[in-house]
């Protein structure tokens, strides 16, 4: 488990180095992990998949990824993150990530696979509201929601998931993102329907400490 | 001097921005491209607060303000704060003498991030 989610971050950092952003679930869509390996190859990383990796294919070369691992010492590992054997705050997670600008998907895309989640990314609220209704049951476990968004804001869209019909309509996590941590924001936004709110520019233990609070959280009320 | 070491004399917080994308510097570096990129799309100028389409202006200081957080340019992101909270208000002179403190600052960031990172 531990080198599947060092699996999971090699994949993001290279889709995002490659296109300016990882989009999708890993594993979703073979045109995507195709693409992937050729990128690797390309720069001569080939050996760390296996020239024949496929979706669904167990990962077997985890001598490679541990040396990849200690390529990456350097890098910044949060506590509790995937890399620490106790498993992220959002480790096994499906993330839903809205926000209109693109930078800030990725930033948001960037800690939550850190934090061990796997993201899909929605443009708007109009948007997120579409894939949420139309994913299965448990697709999701969060939504970082932004708020000033075109098409449908923040607010709206939680309001439409709330009153949906999809099986997690009431009980999906919301956290909303806002750049303006005032009161009246952060109750709207609980009005709205949301469990949370994160102001922006984000932080990522900020961020770390209220996805575990809302996860806490919601585990008492399952209780 | 390094890209990085030439920012933070430009007031950016370098370590706290390559610490919210979780210490992935090339990400960072990638997101001041992109900077560059989204400031040249999204053109504001001091003229701009004289029109009738302030939403626009407004929408174009909201993702300028957005960006500047993420990266920490902690100058420009206090000038677009300011500059937003005015326009919101209504006071589109003021947020126009507020807007004229920040293209020097700006351009001198990106400045600095072009002859390093050949964006």
């Amino acid at each position: 488990m531990r080198y599947m989610h060092l699996l999971i971050r090699h994949i993001h950092r290279y889709m995002r180095e490659k296109t300016g952003i990882f989009r999708g679930r890993i594993g979703g869509e073979s045109g995507s992990m195709v693409e992937l390996q050729r990128h690797m190859q390309e720069d001569g990383n080939e050996s760390a998949f296996g020239t024949d990796y496929s979706i669904g294919r167990t990962v077997e070369s985890t001598d490679v990824i541990t040396d990849h691992a200690a390529d990456d010492n350097t890098a910044v590992w949060p506590k509790g993150s995937p890399e620490d054997d106790s498993g992220g705050v959002a480790a096994g997670k499906r993330v839903l990530v809205v926000d209109d600008v693109e930078t800030n998907r990725m930033i948001l895309v960037r800690i939550l696979s850190m934090l061990g989640a796997e993201c899909e990314e929605a443009c708007n609220g109009r948007e997120a509201v579409e894939q949420f209704e139309n994913s299965p049951a448990g697709a999701f476990d969060l939504i970082l929601m932004d708020v000033q968004m075109p098409c449908m804001d923040g607010y709206a869209a939680a309001k439409a998931i709330r009153s949906g019909k999809h099986p997690q309509a009431e009980s999906i996590s919301i956290i909303a993102m806002t750049a303006d941590a005032l009161d009246d924001d952060i109750r709207t936004a609980m009005e709205s329907g949301m469990d949370a709110h994160i102001a922006k520019p984000v932080q990522p233990d900020k961020m770390q400490e209220v996805i575990r609070q809302v996860f806490d959280r919601k585990k008492e009320r399952e209780k | 001097m390094s890209l990085f070491e030439e920012l933070k004399s430009q007031g950016v917080d370098v370590d706290e921005g390559v610490a919210r994308v979780m210490g992935d510097a090339a990400l960072y570096e990638t997101m001041l491209g992109k900077f560059i990129d989204t400031v040249n799309r999204n053109p504001v100028s001091p003229e701009d607060f004289n029109t009738k389409d302030i939403e626009t202006l407004i929408e174009r200081v909201h993702l300028l303000k957005g960006f500047t957080g993420n990266l920490s340019m902690n100058t420009l992101f206090a000038g677009y704060t300011q500059v937003l909270t005015l326009l919101r208000a209504g006071q589109i002179e003021a947020a126009r003498m507020e807007y004229e403190r920040i293209p020097a600052a700006q351009a001198a960031i990106m400045d600095c991030i072009r002859r390093y990172a050949g964006v």
